[in-house]
Formats: C-alpha cells, structure tokens, sequence
C-alpha cells in the first residue's frame, strides 16, 4: 500500500481506514466477539461500573437477575457516604460480610451517626486488610463523643490517597511513629489539627505529592521543608478559623491559596514554585482590613516573580488595585501564563493592569468573568474616601455591558505587549446578541494589538 | 521532524494507521510493538472495525499536544474536552458502547474505560427503578417471584 508518509497538517494524528476488499484479510473478518447485552460483560467489567455507584445502589443490582446476585459482592469500591438515610451500623455489618474482593481501590465512608462509633475501627481496619487504595472518611456531625483515630490506622503500606474530615473535631497526636509509605495525596478537611500532630503525620508520608488542608485551625506553622517529594499544597483557610500563618513549602511547584485576612499569612519559603492561584475569602459581615491586606497580598507577590503560571481571584485583585491605587510599587513578575478570575468592574482595572504592565515576559491571558466578589462595595468605597483616592473612570456609568466588557479587554490588551493569546470565558455576562455583537468587534481588537488571538467563549 | 506511524488491524481485518503517541495512550499497544517487529501490523484479534475506530476517535482527542507557548492544557480546554466526551458518548447506541468497554478494558486505555463505565452507570443504573434499569439495558427477569423477594431480603436495607 502506498503510504505519502507526513500529510499536510501535523497537528492531528493520520488516520487511514482502508475499506477491505483485500483477499488476505478474509476470514478473520467475521466479529464474532463482539456483545450486545450487558449482561455478557465479564464480571470485572460490570464490576467496574458499579465502583462508581454508592454502595447500596450497586447492591439493588443483585435483583436484576440471576446473572446480577453476586456480582456487587466483588465490586473493588465500597462506598458509605452520600445515602440519606445512613444505613444502620448493622446494615453495614452485614454488607461486609457478604462482601469478598480481597483487594479494594476505595472505601468512603461518611461515619455521621453516633451508633457507628463502636464498629468504626472495625471497619477501617476491614479496609486496611484488602490493601485499600483511596481512603475517604468524614467523622462526627452529630456526635458529641470525640472521635479516636485508632493508632493501627497511621501504619499503612497500601493507601496512596487518603482524606479525612473531621468536622472540627481536633486530630488527636498519633501516638505510635507513622507510617504511610505509599500515601501520595493527602486531605484533612475541617480538623483542629496541631503543628505537632501535622508534624508526624507528615513525618510517617515520604513520598506524599500532594496535601490539602481545607479549612484547617490551630495550625500556626506549615513546615514541608521535610517532605522532599511534595509538589502540590493546596490550603484554604477559614474565615474565622484561620491557619496556618506561616508556610515553609521550599520543594512545591503548585499552590493553591484561598486565604483568609487575619492573622496575615505569610509564604515564607516557595522557591520551587511554578504555578500559582491565590484568592481571598471574605465574608459580608466581616469588616474589611483593607490595609492589612495589601500588606499581605504584596508580600505574597513577591514570591511569586519567579512563577510561570499565575491565576488571581477577584478579591485579590480587588485588594491588588487599592494597592495600586495608593501607588504601592508592585515587583515584575516571570509569569508567562496569566489568568484573571474577576467580575469586569472599575474596581479591579487598576490593580489587573497593573500586573499586566509589571509581566514582560506574558503570553498568554485568560479571564474569566463571575457575577462579583464577596467584599461588599461600600466597605471599599468607605476605604477609598477615608485614602482621599479615587478609581480611574475606565467607562462611562452608561456604558452597555458590551462596550464595558470591549474597553475592559482593550485596557487589557493595551497593557501588555508581548501577548500572543487571550481567552476571554463571558459566563453568565453577555448572552445571545450582546455576545454576537462582541464577537464581530474581536477582529478589530486583534488587529489593533499585534494580532493577537482572542477566543472568546459565553 | 518526522513522526512514528503504527499500524493498527482491526478483527475484522480495517487497517488504521496512526501516529505513535495517539496509539500510546494504549498500554497494552506497546507490549505489543515490543513482541513483534515495531514495523509490522499489530494485530487486534477482538477489537472490530468500527469499535477501532470510536477508540482512535478518542485517543486522537486526547492526545496530549505541546503547543510549545504557555502550556496546553489549560482548565478551559479540560472543559472542552469534558464536552468532547459527554457529545461522544451520547452518540452511541447500548451495543457499541458495551464492545467499546471491552475494548477499552483489552487496551488498556485506564480514561476511555473510566469514561465509559461511568457513563453506563451515570445513565443507565442512578436513579432508576429496578425495573427501569430492566427495561433500559434489556435484561430479562428470570427470578422467581420468591427468588426475588429473598435476594432482596439479603440486602433489604439498600432497597429502603
């Protein structure tokens, strides 16, 4: 068969299907193996699907037919999470009992009833000894009794990601030495959890990746300079919970931060770092420091020249231009792929151009437009009368929302010189015509700037 | 710079030839370049035509290109293919979908399999009735009344 080799665009694969009326190919053509029923699947395969379903939906199976009866029981996923009602304690028992996979890839269990506490361990520990994989638990909600984390759970050779939710329950310090020697992502979510306890935890996982810690308090210092293998932090902190306060992440290349304002939290060491978001939570009935703020977000800022990738949310941004607004100087910044969360608004304009003009190196943009961010407008505007200072007027107070969203990306545009894209996603702003008559002033924005590429998406 | 081909024969004897990192998402292709002569066909012995050629549809889709500038796998483009996926499971009928499981499963595509599963389990088993789940995957009753009342005894928690 001739075959030209390279065709034209090299972008896609090459794909030739030679309709065959070849004689060689002949008798093997007969697809004999082929299935049109379900149920001829093998058993791993339907098992497979069922691994994705809640644990007692996988079970109704069992009356389909015949054929169905026992398939469940060797299902590698057992999961107790999201039925409402909980099964009871017993009912749990007993699935286990009929359960016989020797080897599970993942067991959630949401353990928010107070009937459970006896058998917890129990069912840990029946996890453990299949070589579970992917370990979730949530403990307590309505039980006033402290959960113990019994010491056999922190000595594991199978899990490799492991997330637990304590609902603000503290994490008691193990008191066996740990040893999580596969565990490579690891999430604590709502736990009152100790420097010291983190500490160990983090002493026993030597070849974690990956650690989340959603809104967990009592953390004041995050020291990672141990864990030589991880790469991803991400971490939010809570409004009234905050911490940590300081974070020593020297070997990390991702960072994912929604930080609260107070107490200020401070990236003392990320050098490692390649890519970058950063938010700020903020709640309406908090009273907004704006000046603490600023102090913080810059300090943040300056660890990140040295950053790829880069993403902003709208609060931060917010505070980004008061920052610019009162001619703060702002560092440069390495960053080569830039994204904007942000609301198109006069509020942000002076802090997002400003990172702009500061990134010389910039090539590609991505905004993505939400309704708002949370701090309430007043509480900014109170903050700009007390400063004496007044936001640059981008666009007339009568503007349509397309003319804002057009002035917002040419101020964009204009700001920046070595820009080769920019995609601009329009969720929920400009629909239907509004978004057809943007579309055909694109061209004109492109060519008017270096020709960059605008995609633009609703 | 001039890229691999691999030949790739289907059951039924359909020969499609792409480029090597599209076949590669396959972990079961490069077992088999390394027994035979990379230079020869690879034969699929129960994967068919039109089943090959939902899989390289895929494959192609997600191939990881470096577009050099920037990256390429930004979130929005994860969102397209997301879409991608969705349009490209709803397009096929109950029969296709299972053979594209079994050969997802003998190729070792771990995305494509996973896609698939949930998606049988997404729309063919949540939220559905014993009986529509029957009637939605033809499968033919064949308990007994009694039989079914026992099995689901041994169970009955899960069907409150």
């Amino acid at each position: 068969m001739s075959d030209g080799g390279g065709n034209g665009d090299g972008a896609t694969a090459a794909l030739r299907i030679h309709s065959h009326r070849d004689r060689e190919i002949e008798e093997a053509g007969d697809s004999t193996g082929g299935v049109d029923s379900i149920s001829s699947l093998p058993d791993v395969i339907l098992q497979s699907i069922l691994s994705s379903l809640p644990t007692n939906l996988a079970i109704t199976t069992s009356i389909l037919s015949k054929r169905w009866r026992h398939v469940w029981c060797d299902t590698p996923s057992l999961s107790f999470y999201h039925e409402i009602p909980m099964p009871e304690a017993d009912s749990i028992n007993k699935t286990l009992d009929r359960y016989t996979a020797r080897k599970m890839m993942s067991f959630d269990l949401c353990a928010n009833m107070s009937g459970y506490i006896p058998h917890i361990d129990r069912w840990i520990e029946f996890a453990t000894s299949r070589n579970v994989e992917n370990m979730r638990l949530n403990f307590g909600v309505t039980s006033a009794v402290e959960i113990h984390v019994p010491d056999f759970f922190y000595i594991n050779n199978s899990v490799k990601k492991l997330d637990v939710g304590l609902w603000f329950y503290g994490l008691r310090i193990p008191s066996c030495s740990v040893s999580f020697t596969s565990l490579k992502k690891l999430s604590l979510r709502c736990c009152k959890v100790s420097d010291e306890c983190i500490d160990k935890i983090l002493s026993g996982c030597p070849v974690l990746e990956s650690l989340k810690l959603f809104l967990c308090d009592e953390l004041m210092v995050l020291d990672l300079r141990k864990s030589l293998r991880l790469r991803t932090l991400k971490l939010e902190r809570g409004i009234d919970l905050p911490g940590p306060t300081q974070i020593f992440a020297p070997h990390i290349h991702s960072l994912r931060l929604k930080t609260s304002q107070f107490p200020s939290c401070d990236l003392v060491d990320v050098s490692s770092l390649a890519e970058a978001s950063l938010e700020i939570s903020f709640s309406s009935f908090e009273r907004l420091r704006a000046d603490l703020l600023q102090v913080m977000v810059l300090k943040m800022l300056h660890k990140l020249q040295n950053v790829d990738k880069l993403t902003f949310g709208a609060n931060f941004l917010e505070i980004l231009s008061l920052a610019e607004l009162r001619r703060v100087p702002f560092p440069s910044f390495k960053v080569k792929d830039l994204t904007f969360e942000t609301m198109v608004s006069q509020n942000v304009m002076s802090g997002l151009v400003r990172v702009l003009q500061n990134s010389p190196e910039l090539k590609k943009l991505t905004v993505r437009t939400t309704d708002s961010g949370t701090i309430p407008r007043t509480q900014i505007d109170n903050y700009l009368d007390s400063q004496g200072l007044i936001p640059d007027q981008c666009w007339s107070s009568e503007a349509r929302v397309v003319e804002k969203v057009f002035s917002f990306m040419e101020l964009m545009l204009k700001s920046t010189k070595t820009l080769k894209k920019m995609v601009v996603t329009l969720e929920g702003y400009l629909e239907g015509r509004g978004f057809q008559e943007l579309l055909e002033m694109v061209p004109m924005l492109s060519h008017n700037n270096n020709n960059v590429s605008i995609v633009l998406r609703s | 710079m001039s890229k691999k081909n691999i030949v790739l024969k289907s059951s039924n004897g359909i020969i499609f030839e792409v480029e090597e990192a599209v076949a590669l998402q396959s972990e079961t292709i490069p077992y088999m370049i390394e027994d035979d002569c990379a230079n020869d066909t690879i034969p699929l012995a129960n994967v068919t035509g039109d089943i090959l050629a939902l899989v390289i549809e895929y494959c192609k889709k997600h191939v990881v290109v470096a577009d050099g500038d920037g990256g390429g796998s930004s979130s929005s483009s994860q969102e397209d293919l997301k879409n991608w996926d969705a349009q490209f499971m709803n397009d096929l009928d109950q029969s296709k979908i299972f053979n594209l499981l079994l050969a997802a499963d003998f190729l070792n595509i771990k995305t494509l399999f996973d896609l698939t599963c949930q998606f049988v389990a997404d729309t063919m088993i949540k939220g559905k009735s014993v009986e529509e789940v029957r009637r939605t995957l033809n499968i033919e009753k064949d308990y007994t009344s009694e039989e079914e009342a026992k099995a689901r005894q041994e169970n009955e928690w899960a069907f409150k």
